[in-house]
């Protein structure tokens, strides 16, 4: 549970990983940086293990005493804490030994006032999940640690074995009681030959090849646990999948606030300024009586006043209808065949049958993003033919908007469609880009119906 | 219509309706447009190739819609300190009128856009700044005086005394305060020099004294 769920979705082939013939990695293995950086974990987090394992197990031993004297409540609860800081080391072990970022769990918050900050101190899951990490670790990374140390240790005297074999010419005594010029036996196979002592070496070679793997598996292990118990909950994936979607819905709100005022600004705004203008002429004309009124002056002025105001009803019924198209009351698909009528290029509609409604905000959700989506097949994708889809699928509503264009098409920041992503993370809408260079464009938007059921 | 002086005038306002409606009033009334430009840019250079009297500059004006009127406002006041400023706004923003008048107050005006629906206030405005002389639009001289709560001096004006300063702040001479308030150009001159007096101001020129007044009414 450490991803976070994203909104956007954009299809990019991955890029295919050089393959290395499987016999000569078990060859290189041992000399792979990957393997010492491994090595270097689990060294570090060995150590670290057994400090935590001995402070887990001190404070379990301490801890009925603590409960005795309530004195000791409060201490019990900085012990649960310590978990923390626990945690925090192992995570920058694994972020600076094996290159993982394992996300930071919320920083711990004490309730105020006494009791409830010693009681969310005992209550606090974010310690316990890392006191939890260092006992469940410990047969694996402390034991199991222990066992590949000795392994590595006995492999590397049978690889030597030739070596100091040959030098200091250990003996022994068989059970027959012949001295046998050996230094190691396996039951009464006496290694006091070259062959034998050949065949050991190549032994404690291919147990010193086989290292890394079991050295793999133990941080593997270790590795997932962390993820498991020092990462996120899966309440604080979802708070951060809340906060940033919230933060996005309000960004957005702001944005299409200030882009309201711009349009009323340079439109409305400024026509009411000139109509009042003109007719501010006008009356000073008429208030004027010494002179003569020009007519041809004052129907000038009277004209320009009635063009601008015409236009600007137009341009607020314009910006009425982009805040909230009216049709959006009778249906999303009469809001979508709407949209089609007034669109330049030939738009095939598919919608699904009946007039179904859907909850009002995912229906003005979905709308604007398939009103951005025509805006933008008109604007950049030079299309003659598009083909607007709604349908319910799996329980999502989806609207697919495909054109003839000639693609490129990509959510990148401060874009159309990454504003149509910010758009949809409130309702856990997902947006799709399928744009290949020479087209053609299918974008997808998809929100789930039943709000929640998308993600976990 | 009585003949009234003419202006050499420099326009800048992005909107083009109003920017040609602003050149057709001003052409109309007998005043000659040097430029009607955009943006702010273009009106610093307008104005550096041919120093009009005034300067009319709307404050938001590409290519960042905020303030950038205003800052080729204080661009030409720094340059050409001659030219008059008439600055045009949709809103009362008291920190542009105090970052305007921070300068001294003379020939500078800060009006709300719809004035220029009063045709005359507008033209009375514009020859005042081309004048010399301060031109705020009422609104504006409202909020600045409510934005002004630190400066003391200014509590110790009588309500009859604020009023005048006030109008003082709008730019208008003592006939127009006397008229505006309906009391006798002589109780004008008198509550004048209890401003003077109280905001501690001392003896000058009148003209120079009254922009003092201003600037410490708006509290900058």
């Amino acid at each position: 549970m450490t991803t976070d769920p994203t909104a956007v979705a954009v299809a990019v082939a991955p890029a295919p990983a050089p393959a290395r013939p499987a016999a000569l990695r078990v060859l290189t293995e041992p000399f792979a940086p990957r393997t010492w950086r491994e090595a270097a974990y689990f060294l570090c987090s060995y150590l670290l293990g057994g400090l935590g394992l001995a402070y887990v197990l001190t404070a379990a031993s301490v801890a009925p005493v603590l409960l005795i004297f309530v004195i000791g409540v409060p201490l019990l609860g900085v012990l649960v804490l310590g978990g923390r800081l626990f945690g925090r080391a192992q995570r920058g072990l694994v972020h600076a030994l094996l290159d993982e970022e394992i996300p930071a769990p919320s920083p711990f918050r004490g309730k105020p006032g006494f009791l409830p900050f010693v009681v969310s101190t005992l209550a606090d899951g974010v310690g316990w999940r890392a006191l939890a990490y260092q006992v469940l670790k410990a047969p694996f990374v402390v034991v199991g640690g222990y066992a590949l140390i000795m392994w590595v240790a006995m492999a590397t005297i049978l690889a030597t074995y030739p070596g100091w074999w040959a030098l200091f010419e250990p003996t022994n005594v068989d059970a027959q009681g012949r001295v046998r010029q050996s230094g190691m036996q396996v039951g009464d196979w006496y290694v006091d030959t070259w062959p034998r002592a050949l065949v050991v070496c190549v032994g404690g070679i291919v147990a010193l090849l086989a290292a890394p793997w079991l050295l793999r598996l133990i941080v593997t292990v270790d590795r997932f646990l962390a993820r498991l118990l020092l990462g996120r909950s899966a309440r604080d994936v979802q708070v951060a999948h809340l906060t940033d979607t919230r933060t996005r819905a309000v960004v957005d709100a702001d944005e299409r606030l200030r882009r309201i005022e711009r349009d009323l600004h340079d439109g409305a705004q400024a026509r009411m300024a000139a109509i009042a203008m003109s007719l501010g002429q006008v009356q000073e004309d008429l208030a004027d009586e010494d002179t003569p009124l020009d007519r041809d002056r004052v129907r000038r002025l009277v004209d320009a006043a009635h063009a601008n105001s015409m236009t600007a009803i137009g341009e607020l019924r314009d910006l009425a209808r982009g805040i909230h198209p009216p049709v959006l009351d009778v249906g999303l698909p009469a809001a979508l065949a709407d949209l089609a009528a007034t669109s330049a290029a030939a738009v095939e509609l598919r919608l699904p049958p009946g007039e179904p409604r859907f909850p009002a905000d995912i229906e003005s959700v979905a709308w604007f993003c398939a009103a951005e989506l025509m805006a933008n097949v008109a604007r950049h994708s030079g299309a003659r033919r598009v083909v607007l889809d709604l349908g319910v699928v799996e329980g999502d509503l989806r609207l697919r908007v495909t054109d003839d264009g000639h693609g490129g098409a990509a959510a990148a920041p401060g874009s159309g469609l990454s504003g149509l992503a910010d758009r949809l993370a409130p309702v856990d809408g997902r947006l799709t880009v399928m744009s290949p260079l020479g087209g053609p464009t299918a974008v997808t938007v998809e929100i789930p119906l039943l709000r929640g059921a998308s993600h976990g | 219509m009585a003949e009234s002086p003419s202006y050499r005038v420099a326009v800048a306002e992005d909107s083009g309706v109003l920017r040609e409606g602003l050149v057709q009033l001003l052409t109309d009334r007998g005043h000659v447009v040097t430029a009607a430009v955009g943006d702010g840019d273009l009106l610093v250079r307008a104005v550096a190739e041919d120093p009009p009297d005034v300067a009319i500059v709307d404050v938001r004006m590409p290519p960042t819609h905020t303030d950038e009127g205003l800052r080729a406002a204080l661009a030409i006041r720094r340059a050409q300190p001659a030219v008059g400023l008439l600055v045009f706004s949709q809103y009362v923003e008291t920190r542009y009128a105090a970052d305007l008048l921070t300068g001294g107050a003379t020939g500078v005006g800060y009006l709300l856009k719809e004035r220029v629906g009063h045709v005359r206030e507008f033209l009375d405005a514009l020859g005042r700044v081309a004048a010399g002389g301060t031109a705020l639009d009422p609104e504006v001289v409202t909020r600045l005086f409510r934005a002004s709560r630190r400066s003391e001096p200014i509590d110790a004006l009588t309500p009859r005394e604020r009023e005048v300063l006030a109008l003082m702040a709008e730019g208008r001479s003592n006939a127009a305060i006397a008229s505006g308030l309906t009391i006798s150009p002589r109780a004008v001159e008198k509550h004048v020099a209890g401003i003077f007096t109280k905001l501690d101001l001392p003896p000058s020129g009148d003209d120079h004294r009254r922009v003092l007044a201003v600037l410490a009414y708006l509290g900058s």
